[in-house]
């Protein structure tokens, strides 16, 4: 069987923030098609490690390569970041800011692929609103909408889930699922580990700046398992 | 992307315009009243006959606006060296930006090339108009006249260049909070809501969630030129005018500070500030101090600029503390009354009439002692009498903030 094409490779990630280490040495590989859950208590590492690799913060030491690509410049293109509190230009409509996203990428078609993104996310009605007047759920897929444009090898989104309500939760995870089944690597930071659950192949447990746990879903039997695991190495 | 980047720009600003237009907001009417207010004192000077409204006798050194010229690049060296280039000068750049396409090392140069085209255009849009008008009035400084706006138009727009210039290139870590939605961090050591370490950390965290410089250099330098610089237009336009300008602009602005609902009690109650900072009488004046930095600072700058056109530097150095006191006593004076009406949130609400009331009343009790102090004492004898009694205020109101703030850890 052909082995799934890593897209994203981390090695022995570091950084620090004055006297503390907010990540202390992470190695991590997401491949393609492949969604990774990133638990961990609060202050465990898990939003500077996630922004060390959209490129946002630099590490410390380390290296991160995404798509093949080393180079911070070249890699930096490969990766769409999703933040925890959505922002968006709060005057402009969804469909100008996805018309900005295919014009920086090129993208050939651009008002057929920014219909169809708006479409993905269910923003068809919100096309024409000011982005400011959305809903954070609304925002979020937004968000994801431009992730989508811009065609993004990898996505990383952080605590995508925080703030929504159950039905807005299930339509986030059946459309990062929709990503990763369209080709994208996808790392999801969370707390909540029924959204991890539902949407991951893979758990990594972060604490105190390390990974205490990597497994996949499927060697969980039910979401108590999960728990109990979790609890086990974040206590 | 250069091209793409401007067309954005253009784009975010005039969608920002058009809501403007649509629901003016509060700093849209100040806009407009200033506009107003500039226009009709531009065309009072172009159209008086008044000699001395003539400009008189001025005529300043080519030398002295090189040399201003200099330390102006020197201060944005100095400011550029402590302040990493940023990407972007919007939260939402970071990620939009990032989604097209635009890199780290790009996106930094685009800032620099918004920032620097946002300064010479502000900068052209008040210079020109004024020199062209100044001019029309004084012909015979015209040349002058001309070549200060000029100096201007293009000393502005350098500043940035050599401020970016300078600026630390190699950490990638001076993202807003809000963008990523990161907790913000704050070292151990700044764990302490003793002034002067807790004012540094209430004024690093409150810089950082505005995406502000830890110290507003650019507001200390505008205050300072323009302290410098209006004494002249003062001398042009007469002082019947600018006394009128500074008393009934100075209580306008007391009084809109007032109309404005306190914004502290977000910012003490939040995690981030309480286990930083605490929420103690010297955590909410460390508060109140680093919240109006920007215009305290604003303030002394303008102070020391008077000081030197006048000649009286000693002066504007015993009036430095009083400027810093008046923002300070303000929030505070608006967060005590809050404190009291905390449902208040409705402009026309009972809390508001009491901020404005209270606001007033100080005003005029603390007006009214300086006055009796300056004719027995002269005027070092007033600014002592000002300081002492706003210290008394804002040390009150810290106390009764602290006291009535829920949950406060006293």
């Amino acid at each position: 069987m052909e082995e799934p094409e890593i897209v994203l490779e981390v090695r022995g990630l570091v950084r620090r923030f004055g006297q503390l280490d907010a990540v202390a040495g992470i190695d991590l590989n997401v491949s393609r098609g492949e969604v990774v859950a990133l638990l961990g208590p609060n202050g465990a590492g898990k939003t500077t490690t996630l922004t060390c690799v959209a490129g946002i913060l630099a590490p410390t030491s380390g290296t991160i390569c995404v798509a093949g690509e080393h180079e911070r410049t070249a890699r930096e293109r490969r990766v769409a970041f999703v933040p925890e509190i959505p922002v968006v230009y709060d005057d402009l409509t969804p469909a100008e800011h996805l018309a900005f996203v295919a014009a920086g990428r090129r993208v050939a078609d651009a008002a057929a692929t920014v219909s169809r993104a708006l479409e993905r996310t269910g923003l068809v009605e919100h096309r024409d609103r000011a982005a400011g007047t959305l809903s954070k759920g609304n925002r979020q897929r937004l968000c994801l909408a431009g992730a989508l444009v811009a065609g993004a090898d990898l996505v990383v989104l952080d605590e995508p889930t925080t703030g929504l309500d159950p039905a807005a939760q299930h339509a986030l995870v059946a459309l990062v699922r929709e990503l990763a089944a369209g080709g994208a690597a996808v790392v999801v930071s969370t707390h909540a580990l029924a959204t991890a659950f539902d949407v991951a192949d893979r758990v990594v447990v972060l604490v105190a700046g390390r990974i205490a746990l990597d497994e996949p879903v499927r060697g969980f039997p039910d979401l108590d398992a999960l728990r109990a695991a979790y609890l086990r190495v974040a206590a | 992307m250069t091209r793409l980047l401007t067309r954005w720009e253009t784009r975010v600003a005039l969608a920002g315009l058009r809501r403007v237009a649509i629901h003016p907001t509060r700093r849209g009417l100040w806009i407009v009243v200033a506009a107003v207010a500039t226009a009709a004192f531009a065309f009072d000077v172009a159209t008086s006959d008044v000699a001395s409204r003539d400009l008189g006798a001025w005529s300043p050194d080519p030398a002295a606006v090189a040399a201003i010229g200099l330390v102006l690049f020197a201060v944005a060296a100095v400011a550029g060296r402590w302040t990493p280039l940023t990407y972007g000068t919007r939260t939402a750049d970071v990620i939009w930006w990032r989604y097209a396409g635009v890199d780290t090392d790009s996106g930094r140069r685009a800032t620099t090339a918004v920032l620097t085209l946002h300064a010479t255009v502000l900068i052209a849009l008040g210079a020109a108009p004024l020199a062209l008008l100044f001019a029309l009035a004084a012909p015979r400084h015209a040349i002058t006249l001309v070549f200060l706006a000029l100096s201007a138009i293009v000393l502005a727009p350098l500043t940035v260049l050599v401020s970016s210039a300078t600026a630390p290139r190699d950490a990638a870590d001076d993202v807003p909070a809000s963008a990523t939605g990161e907790r913000v961090k704050v070292r151990p050591s700044q764990q302490s809501s003793r002034i002067p370490a807790g004012l540094f950390a209430a004024r690093w965290l409150i810089a950082r969630r505005r995406s502000e410089s830890f110290v507003p250099y650019g507001t200390l330098a505008a205050g300072t030129a323009g302290g410098f610089i209006a004494p002249r237009f003062a001398g042009a336009a007469g002082g019947d005018l600018v006394a009128m300008a500074v008393v009934i602009g100075g209580f306008a602005l007391l009084l809109d500070g007032a109309l404005r609902r306190s914004t502290a009690p977000g910012t003490l109650l939040s995690p981030w500030w309480r286990s930083a900072i605490g929420t103690s009488g010297a955590a909410v004046v460390a508060w109140a101090l680093a919240d109006s930095a920007r215009i305290a600072l604003f303030g002394a700058g303008a102070a020391l600029g008077l000081g030197i056109a006048f000649g009286s530097p000693l002066l504007a150095v015993a009036a430095v503390p009083v400027v810093f006191l008046v923002p300070v006593a303000l929030r505070l004076t608006a967060l005590a009354v809050d404190v009291l009406f905390p449902a208040a949130l409705d402009r026309r609400a009972a809390g508001a009439s009491v901020r404005v009331v209270a606001v007033a009343t100080l005003t005029a009790v603390i007006v009214t002692l300086a006055l009796a102090a300056a004719v027995r004492g002269g005027v070092f004898a007033a600014l002592a009498t000002v300081t002492l009694l706003l210290t008394g205020l804002v040390l009150a109101a810290a106390r009764w903030c602290a006291f009535r703030l829920p949950g406060a850890t006293n």
